[in-house]
């Protein structure tokens, strides 16, 4: 589909494919694989921390730009100086324009690396669908992914709808040769409405309408050994070991939230994320 | 599934029953508008398709609650091809002013430090982002009004922030993240906790810059202010502050609403200054109105 070639022409993106939902599938012993249920169709969008051969990577793309950012800078300061000396000799030779932003390292503005490491899944490619669930199944480089949030994530990142946890999230690894169970999305605010139309109470308007301490998105975790789906037979299948992961960047511009906290996992005291799993020290803020 | 391959129309896009009074990632509840789409599908290119490689990817708008009436997914074509045209003329280093008829700066000036601002094509100085005011020097603005039930049924837009026991220069901090968020820069965010060092505060500007055009052309400016208040009101709840109700001629005193016009850095950080020398008053006490 259209809308799948787009996102897999993303400049620098990992490399990452979601397994069709055909009778049969083969899973590659040397590939990671990352998989979620959820009610409904759902889109996830995961960052991937990057290795030492992604930042090289990324650090040489940046200088490219810089430095030709950095020309058309220089030739934009020229002309601004060539601008003011005509006006100098002639005061009725008008100046057009203001004087160029100096352009520096920390002034350039550059997509953040993190946008090469999207794992965009779903909505679309489910491996299996039925009434009331919806599994995603994609394979993925190993390493270490955050949860940025249920994003559908346009061509070049720029399109992006969904809601980012960015005040609060989880991580978690992705080893080769494994399925890593996500476990299953969950959406308060639309299972309040489910339940408020079932009771005939009153349905909540928007996620501020729900009590405190959830918030827009959850995350119900997988637990070991329950059979995911036959296709996959004995191709290993672990839960995602969860993780603390502070605040991201709404590099987006759409709605901020946070995962709702996971008992055992992590915490909130207010705005700080309290890691509970002893595997790191909390995290930012 | 149903919804698959299929628009939605009518009440299918979580926006019933005013659930959603925006839309998709721009609404309050655009999760749930993602999930809540398919349920009532429709096929078709709902308000006509005028381009046919776009039309291939409607049927996954749908799935985020972007075509409550029509109009929403109308916007949408238009949006994204209006947005290909202004996507290709887009620069990373496309900071500049446009240009006035009279010079701002009539002759070169010495290098000033300076960033890529939230408003598109405005620089700033970097102190002007971090600078932390004296407390003294900023103007207290009235809080004292008689609330009228005409009054309290917009407390949903007029409010302000009080936290007890907290400094000024704490609550600046604050709420300056907060409103990165809201602005959807990372200009001004506390980003300290990447684990690897390379990830700059600075650049995702562009990327914000991209999306919020595209927030603007096709959401329009009331969802992009409320799309603003909700991460506000979300962000400093988290923070442990509580709202406070303002009748609204007193608000606009202080405060700033943001639509398809971005407030001048240094009105907003005049604004957020009040803001958080209301926010960190001692002896402010009224009904908290929670998230």
């Amino acid at each position: 589909m259209l809308v799948a070639a787009l996102l897999a022409t993303l400049p620098g993106a990992v490399s990452a494919q979601a397994v069709k939902d055909k009778p049969q599938v083969t899973l590659d012993a040397g590939t990671a694989y990352i998989i979620y249920t959820a009610k409904a169709p759902a889109a996830l969008e995961l960052i991937r921390e990057p290795t030492e051969a992604d930042v090289a990577a990324y650090n040489t793309r940046r200088k490219t730009a810089f430095d030709k950012a950095y020309k058309s800078y220089v030739r934009k300061v020229s002309d601004w100086n060539a601008q003011v000396e005509a006006h100098r000799k002639d005061s009725a030779v008008a100046i057009v324009g203001t004087r160029p932003v100096e352009l520096t390292e920390a002034s350039f503005s550059f997509p953040p690396i993190e946008f090469d490491m999207i794992v965009a899944m779903g909505p679309l490619n489910r491996f299996s669908k039925a009434d009331d669930a919806s599994v995603y199944l994609q394979a993925v480089p190993p390493g270490n992914y955050r949860v940025y949030g249920p994003i559908f994530v346009g061509v070049d990142n720029t399109v992006a709808a969904g809601v980012c946890m960015c005040m609060g999230t989880v991580q978690f690894r992705a080893e080769a040769g494994a399925i890593t169970n996500v476990g299953t999305l969950r959406f308060p605010l639309l299972d309040a409405i489910l339940a408020a139309k079932a009771s005939g109470g009153e349905k909540p308007k928007t996620a501020l309408d729900l009590p405190d301490g959830t918030t827009s998105f959850a995350i119900q975790p997988a637990v070991g050994g329950v059979a995911v789906d036959p296709r996959i037979g004995s191709f290993p299948v672990r839960p995602a070991a969860y993780r603390a992961s502070g605040k991201m960047p709404n590099w987006y511009g759409i709605e901020v939230d946070r995962l709702t906290a996971i008992p055992g996992v992590f915490s909130y005291d207010r705005d700080r994320i309290v890691d509970l799993t002893g595997a790191s020290p909390a995290t930012n803020h | 599934m149903a919804g698959e391959g299929t628009s939605t129309s009518g009440d299918g896009g979580g926006s019933s029953d005013g659930a959603c009074s925006g839309v998709g990632g721009a609404s309050g509840c655009g999760v749930v508008a993602m999930v809540f789409s398919s349920a009532t599908p429709t096929r078709g290119c709902a308000g006509g398709c005028s381009f046919p490689l776009l039309a291939q990817i409607l049927p996954l708008f749908s799935w985020l609650g972007l075509n409550p009436g029509g109009m929403v997914l109308r916007k949408w074509i238009d949006g994204v091809a209006m947005a290909a045209l202004v996507l290709a003329s887009v620069s990373p280093a496309a900071a500049q002013s446009v240009a006035p008829a009279a010079p701002q700066d009539s002759a070169p000036a010495a290098p000033t430090p300076s960033a890529p601002a939230a408003s598109e094509g405005e620089s700033v100085s970097l102190n002007l982002l971090t600078a932390v005011p004296d407390p003294a020097s900023v103007v207290m603005p009235e809080l004292a009004f008689t609330a009228t039930p005409e009054i309290e049924a917009v407390y949903d837009k007029y409010y302000y922030f009080h936290r007890a026991d907290t400094g000024f220069t704490a609550a600046l901090a604050d709420i300056r993240e907060c409103d990165a968020f809201a602005r959807g820069l990372t200009t001004g965010i506390g980003y300290t906790s990447t684990p690897y060092p390379y990830a700059g505060t600075m650049a995702g500007a562009l990327g914000g810059a991209i999306a919020n055009v595209m927030v603007m052309m096709i959401f329009g400016s009331a969802a992009k202010r409320q799309l603003r208040r909700t991460n506000m009101r979300r962000c400093m709840h988290y923070k442990g502050y509580e709202r406070y109700g303002l009748k609204r001629d007193l608000w606009e005193k202080f405060n700033f609403e943001e639509g398809l016009s971005s407030v001048k850095e240094v009105d907003r950080q005049r604004y957020l200054a009040q803001q958080a020398r209301v926010a960190s008053t001692p002896g402010i006490a009224q009904k908290d109105l929670g998230l």
